[in-house]
Parts: C-alpha cells; sequence; structure tokens
C-alpha cells in the first residue's frame, strides 16, 4: 500500500529525511517513532503530499505521491501533530466543510459526523453551535480525528493523535485505530508515547536523524537490540549516553 | 473530472468556510458575543460615513460623469488597494491553514479561485460601502443618465476584480522565486511599496490633474491610460454619461481588457506555481548560523543612554521582544510596515506643494499630527499576533502589571519607528524650505507630545503585546477608534503650535507645554502601573 525508495527531504543546508526506504502492506498498523527533529513528519507530509521530496519516489496507493498527489489525497487521511482547524468555524460547519471537499453528499456527511459524535461523546448541539475555538483541546483533537476518518480512507496517518484526549477518549481511539486495520486500513501511527506503540502496533519503524535505524516487530527489536522493552529499544538506538546521569546531575544544579 | 478543471463543490464549501471566516472574530467568539462580524460593520459604516461626504463635496462643484467618476475610482481603488494590500498576505498565504487545507484533494487552481473571490468579496464589500451615496449622487452629475448608479455599480464591481487580480498576479509570480523568508520579506516591503503607492496615487494624483486640467478632466488625454481608475470611470462615462464615444471607448476597453487578462494569468496561468508556492512556504529553511559575534549583537543593547532608559529589565525584555517581531515575524511585518508608509506621504506632498506655492507652515504640522499617531497604529498592530497563546507566559509570570511590558513595547516602537520617521520626515522638510528652516521648529511642540500620547493604549485599556488573535478588520476597526482620539489631542497641540508661533509665542507655550505633559505623563503612568493584571481565561485574553 505505501512504497517508498530512497526518499529524502532537505531544507537548504539541513538534511530532514535520508534516502529511505519502507514498504507497508494494506492492512498493517505501524508505528512510526524517532525523536524530536528524526523527520517523522516530514515522511509523513511527504507521503500525503504536503511536502515535494528533494529526491527518490513514494508511492501511496499505487498513486505516485510526486505526480499524482491529488489522488493520494483522496485516499488518505491525515491527524496533524498541531491539530489545526478554522477556529470560527463550529464544528459542524468544519466537518461538514471537509465532506464537501471530499465529494460526501451532504445527507451521507450528516449521518457519519452524528456516528463519530456518538462514537466521541461530542452531542450534536455542542458541534452545531459551539465554535472550535471555544472547545477544550480534547473535544477539538476529537473533530480533527473525525475530519481525517469522515471520507472513510485507505490509509491514515495519526501524529500524535492522543494529544489531549482523556483516557476514555484515549482508549476508544486505540481500539478504533486496532479495529480500523483490522478492517484493512493501512495506519501509519507516529507518537512519542511508546507504550501505547507497543500495545497496538504490528510493526514498529524507529527515524534517527533522517534514517530508518530500526524496523520490525517489537519482539524482534528487543531480540535484536537485547532490550526488555520498546522503551530501553528506542533509548539505545537514538538517546545520548548516560541520560540517567545527566538528568540525576542536572536535578542537583537547579536544585543549589 | 479532469485534474485541471474548478472543482464547483469544493469552490462552494470553501467560499462558505472564507466567508464564515471572514465575518467572524476570534476573540468575539471567545467572549460569547455572538458571531456578529462588529469590526467590519464598524468599518463599512466609516466607509459609508466618507463615501457621503466625499459625494456631498464633489456634487457641490458641479463636475461631468467623467471627472466624478475619476474621483470616485480614484478614493475606491486608493482603499480597496490599500485593504486588500494589507488582507492579501493573510487570505493568500496563511500559514496555519496549510494542515487543514494541503493535505486534502484540492487542486491549487479551485483554491486560488476561491481565495480570490474571497478578496473581491471584501473588496466589493468595502468599495460598496464607499459608493453607495456618491452612486445614487452621481445622478446630480452634468450629463448622467438614469441608468448611472447600475453602471457605476458595475464598474467598481470590475475594480475590485481588477485590484484582486492584480494582487493575486504579482504575489503569484514571486512566489515562483522566492523560498519563505525571502517571500516574507518580499511581501512586507512590496505591501509598504503598494500602500506608498496608493496613497500617493490618492493625493498626487488629483493634484497633478489639477495643475494639467483644472476641474474637468479631458478623457483624450494620454497619462489617463496610466490611471487605473480613469479606466473604470470611462466605462460610467461611456455607458452613463454624454461625452462622445470616441474619447472613452478606448479607456473604458483597457480597463475591461487589463482586467479580463489579469484574471485569466491570475487564475489560469499562476495557480500551479501558487500550489507549489505554498507547499515551499510549509518549509522552513536552516540557514548557516550567524558568527557568534554578530548573534551577541543582534540580542544586546549596547548603547549606554538606550540601557539607561531601559533599565527595569522587564522592560527591557519587552523592548527586545518587540524589536524582534517587528523585524523577524511575518504577520506582524505585514501588518506593520504598509500602515506606516502613509507617515511618509506628508512629506512628499508637501514637496509637490512647495513646487506649485512655495513652502508652507502647514507641511510641518502635518506631519507632526501625522506622526502623533504611528506609535499607536504600531501599538495596536503589535497587540495582535498569531502566537497570541504564547502571551499567557504574562498570566503564568508574577507580574502584578501590564507597565512595563507595555512600556518596553512602546519604547522599542518610539525608538525603531519614530526616531528614524522623524529623522526621515525632518530631512525632507529640511530640504523643501531651504530658506526657512524655521518652520521646523513648529513641529517641537507636537514632538514633545508624542511620547504622551503613545501611552493612550495602556491607560484606556490594559496592554500586553501579542496577545490577541488577528481577525478580518479587527485590526482597521480597533485602530480607528483609538486613532480618532489622538488625532484630536494631536490636533489640539498643532493648532496650538500654530497660534502660539503666530503670535510669537512658540517658546512659552513649549515651555507650558513642557510642565503639563510631566504632569500627564506621571499621571498616566500611575494608572497604568496602579492597573492590576487581568488573567487569561483559555481563549486568548479577556479584558
Amino acid at each position: 500500500m505505501i512504497k517508498i525508495r530512497h526518499l529524502s527531504k532537505e531544507f537548504g543546508r539541513q538534511v530532514a529525511v535520508r534516502e529511505i526506504d519502507l514498504d507497508i502492506p494494506a492492512g498493517q498498523l505501524v508505528g512510526l517513532l524517532g525523536p524530536n527533529g528524526a523527520g517523522k513528519s516530514t515522511t509523513i507530509k511527504m507521503l500525503i503530499g504536503m511536502l515535494m521530496p528533494t529526491s527518490g519516489t513514494a508511492e501511496v496507493g499505487g498513486f505516485d505521491v510526486i505526480n499524482d498527489p491529488l489522488s493520494v489525497k483522496r485516499i488518505t487521511g491525515y491527524v496533524p501533530e498541531t491539530g489545526a482547524v478554522f477556529e470560527s468555524l463550529t464544528g459542524w460547519e468544519y466537518l461538514q466543510l471537509v465532506a464537501a471537499l471530499y465529494h460526501i453528499p451532504e445527507h451521507e456527511a450528516t449521518q457519519r459526523i452524528e456516528r463519530f459524535g456518538q462514537f466521541f461523546d461530542l452531542t450534536t448541539d455542542t458541534l452545531q453551535e459551539k465554535q472550535l475555538a471555544a472547545y477544550s483541546k480534547g473535544m477539538r483533537q476529537k473533530v480533527v480525528i473525525t475530519s481525517a476518518l469522515l471520507h472513510n480512507p485507505q490509509v491514515v496517518f495519526f501524529d500524535e493523535p492522543l494529544n489531549g484526549l482523556d483516557a476514555n477518549a484515549a482508549l476508544s481511539l486505540k481500539t478504533l485505530i486496532t479495529s480500523l486495520a483490522h478492517e484493512g486500513k493501512t495506519i501509519v501511527y507516529c507518537s512519542h508515547i511508546l507504550d501505547v506503540v507497543e500495545r497496538i502496533c504490528e510493526r514498529v519503524v524507529i527515524i534517527h536523524k533522517g534514517s530508518i535505524v530500526a524496523d520490525g516487530t517489537v519482539a524482534q527489536l528487543m531480540e535484536q537490540t537485547g532490550q526488555q522493552s520498546l522503551e530501553h529499544v528506542f533509548n539505545k538506538l537514538t538517546a545520548t549516553e548516560n541520560l540517567l546521569a545527566r538528568a540525576e546531575e542536572f536535578a542537583r544544579a537547579l536544585a543549589k | 473530472m479532469k485534474e485541471t478543471t474548478i472543482d464547483r463543490q469544493q469552490l462552494t464549501a470553501l467560499l462558505k468556510c472564507y466567508f464564515r471566516l471572514s465575518t467572524r472574530g476570534r476573540v468575539a467568539q471567545a467572549m460569547g458575543r455572538g458571531g456578529k462580524p462588529r469590526s467590519l460593520l464598524f468599518v463599512l459604516g466609516l466607509y459609508v460615513f466618507i463615501g457621503l461626504m466625499n459625494g456631498v463635496m464633489l456634487l457641490t462643484v458641479q463636475l461631468d460623469v467623467f471627472t466624478y467618476t475619476v474621483m470616485l475610482h480614484s478614493m475606491t481603488f486608493f482603499v480597496v488597494g490599500m485593504a486588500l494590500t494589507a488582507e492579501s498576505g493573510d487570505i493568500l498565504f496563511n500559514v496555519n491553514e496549510s494542515d487543514v487545507l494541503l493535505h486534502r484533494p484540492i487542486h491549487s487552481r479551485t483554491l486560488l479561485l476561491a481565495k480570490s473571490l474571497n478578496l473581491i468579496a471584501f473588496a466589493l464589500l468595502l468599495a460598496g460601502a464607499l459608493n453607495l451615496f456618491p452612486m445614487f449622487f452621481g445622478l446630480g452629475a452634468s450629463g448622467a443618465q438614469l441608468w448611472f448608479p447600475i453602471v457605476h455599480l458595475f464598474s467598481i464591481t470590475l475594480l475590485c476584480v481588477f485590484c484582486a487580480a492584480l494582487v493575486v498576479c504579482t504575489y503569484g509570480l514571486v512566489i515562483r522565486f522566492l523560498d519563505r523568508e525571502k517571500f516574507d520579506n518580499f511581501a512586507a516591503w512590496s505591501q509598504v511599496g503598494m500602500s506608498i503607492l496608493f496613497i500617493v496615487g490618492y493625493q498626487v494624483v488629483p493634484r497633478l490633474l489639477q495643475r494639467f486640467e483644472g476641474l474637468t478632466l479631458e478623457p483624450y488625454a494620454r497619462y489617463l491610460f496610466a490611471l487605473p481608475p480613469a479606466w473604470f470611470a470611462g466605462i460610467d462615462s461611456w455607458a452613463a454619461g454624454d461625452r462622445p464615444v470616441a474619447g472613452l471607448l478606448p479607456l473604458a476597453a483597457g480597463g475591461l481588457l487589463v482586467t479580463a487578462a489579469l484574471a485569466y494569468v491570475a487564475i489560469g496561468r499562476l495557480a500551479p506555481s501558487y500550489g507549489e508556492g505554498l507547499t515551499r512556504l510549509s518549509e522552513s529553511k536552516s540557514r548557516a548560523p550567524k558568527p557568534a559575534r554578530l548573534r551577541k549583537r543582534a540580542t544586546s543593547i549596547r548603547n549606554p543612554l538606550l540601557r539607561w532608559w531601559l533599565r527595569d529589565p522587564i522592560e527591557r525584555w519587552s523592548f527586545r521582544l518587540a524589536a524582534v517581531y517587528m523585524r523577524r515575524d511575518r504577520d506582524i511585518k505585514l501588518r506593520l510596515y504598509p500602515s506606516l508608509s502613509i507617515f511618509l506621504v506628508f512629506p512628499l506632498i508637501g514637496l509637490l506643494d512647495r513646487k506649485r506655492g512655495g513652502f508652507s507652515v502647514f507641511v510641518p504640522l502635518m506631519t507632526v499630527w501625522i506622526l502623533g499617531t504611528m506609535p499607536m497604529s504600531a501599538l495596536e498592530t503589535l497587540r495582535m499576533s498569531s502566537h497570541y497563546a504564547a502571551a499567557d507566559i504574562f498570566a503564568i509570570a508574577p507580574l502584578s502589571s501590564a507597565a512595563p511590558v507595555f512600556h518596553g513595547v512602546r519604547k522599542a516602537i518610539l525608538y525603531y519607528l519614530l526616531l528614524p520617521a522623524i529623522c526621515v520626515a525632518g530631512a525632507l522638510i529640511g530640504y523643501l524650505a531651504p530658506g526657512g528652516r524655521a518652520g521646523l521648529w513648529l513641529a517641537v511642540p507636537g514632538l514633545i507630545a508624542i511620547p504622551t500620547i503613545s501611552l493612550l493604549p495602556g491607560w484606556m485599556d490594559e496592554y500586553l503585546p501579542l496577545s490577541r488573535p488577528p481577525a478580518q478588520g479587527e485590526q482597521s476597526s480597533r485602530n480607528m477608534g483609538l486613532l480618532f482620539v489622538t488625532m484630536i489631542v494631536m490636533l489640539a497641540v498643532v493648532v496650538g503650535s500654530y497660534l502660539a508661533w503666530s503670535a510669537g509665542l512658540l517658546w512659552v507655550l513649549v515651555i507650558v507645554e513642557l510642565a503639563v505633559v510631566t504632569l500627564v505623563h506621571r499621571a498616566f503612568g500611575r494608572v497604568i502601573r496602579n492597573r492590576q493584571l487581568e488573567r487569561a481565561t483559555g481563549n486568548g485574553w479577556l479584558q
């Protein structure tokens, strides 16, 4: 479903993504991990046609992201890390706008929005009366997630989707993501919450300094690195050394 | 569906969305004031009033249709051009929009058309308000036909399309060649240039025309082909006036052709580069780091006098915050510098008037009068930012009052904007009056008053920089209110200066004013210092 070959992205002198190769089959739930600035979001943005790669190729659902970005956008959904929405619209207006952009007929869009509203505990009144600027962060995130799934995409990219969600909503979303994968959707899940990734993703890809440094199931990665959890695997592959000692020294200096 | 065609369903949805966004202020919503576009309504009301006054004034001079509509279109061209110049950056290249729309399957042509139509609708609102009364008063112009209002409505619509297409074309062309940072700088400075052009055009062109033609313009004059308002006046006069067709037809046809060509190039040709440009704007290029020596210089205040002036550490850091935003932030640059260009125009007008009738003492008086409003205008601009949520830092920090923050920003404006403007204006006026530089002394009372007048925004209301979300029309309406107060105060100072100068008592006035200003400055400062800082409550600063 996703095929990446020698994909690179440079911002001026800085190389954000360096010649990565990756294949993700349909129906797979892949966790994309990496420290801040590793190149995860840049990779996702290239795969959904938001950023033009500097070199290399990528296909999503058989469509070339460089030559046919509109077709790629039609079959993908994206939950951005920023949770950006048009804040002066009500939740309802925003979702109707998104539905229209994907050519979903209005009556069908209404049904879908109501269904998502029920799932996320967002009442129609709340959606129709309040503008998004007045929503809590969690409520807004629910709208953002709904807007990414409204058109029933084949591939969904989640970038820190649990941002701001309460425990119940987070649990619902994790279950939904797993169910979507079981239904045959390809999911790329980008997060810093490693235990969630460990629990729900069948495959984990770790990016560090723009390159893929690990790719496999959690069990495989633990075996390859000799570590006991995904957190330790991640730490071993991406962190600077003596993390614990440095933290203790810093806390002591701060307390003085 | 062909990928290059306009998607009507998407276009309709986007237009609805942009209309709602344009007419709803985020601050108003957060404050639970409903969805009424108060700011925009205020501006429209003001333009209706200005239009009424303008129409009455033009009507009393008994002009023919062509001259009357040249005047009207000049004013509309100025207002619409300035408004589009100020708003187009936000509408066409809103970086915050990229995470909402850039991953949706929207062809760049559809998106660009939606944004262009939004620009045109915004321009039409302003132009409609400004021409509401003059459109009907035009029936009183000599030779006007009964259908003049309808024709004029058509011609101002065309003028709005022309202005919007011109803006889109300009940006569409330059975005092909520039990365984000260069584009931001270009956008800011091109808007300054365009603002000066519109203001100078509006102020200077009628003076030139008057010199050449008196109060009746001849449509045969070749120079009229260089003036877009004359093209659209040609349409009015040709279709609803009694001028000979042969003289007006080329002007009217020129207007139609140029507008159609610009619109075609904007939407038909530049859409792909617009799409690429939007993608590029969402990238940020890393640059080579500056040498340590230069980095230090950029953030340090070395001038001992300035260090003394900014001896309060909070003031000093607010000063730096304002200076950095004025230099680096795209939103602020796009809003600030074009609005400041008006302050350079009066000395330029003086240049023309001088050639016409010698140096006038009104030039320094007018200049200092206008300069007095600059700090207020800049302070209001710096009040709004797309980073408004970050202003929560002022609520989190243990500050009892916004006073030091306000003074820091105010001093940055006085130092970085007002001082250079005074130098430039002084140099221009000094050049204008080589034999009578004594006229410059007339500006002294005004200059003394400016620092105290700059306290007004902080005295009237709690002032925190970058703490309010920008909204279309918001800046204009807020500025108008404070501008009015500031202009009245400055006018009193300026009139006083003139009367004292005429009576040979200018220096007496200066001494008295110094005493009064010191007292008022202290009183204002006390009010600002004693006002307790209100706390943020979620969506921006609620006051």
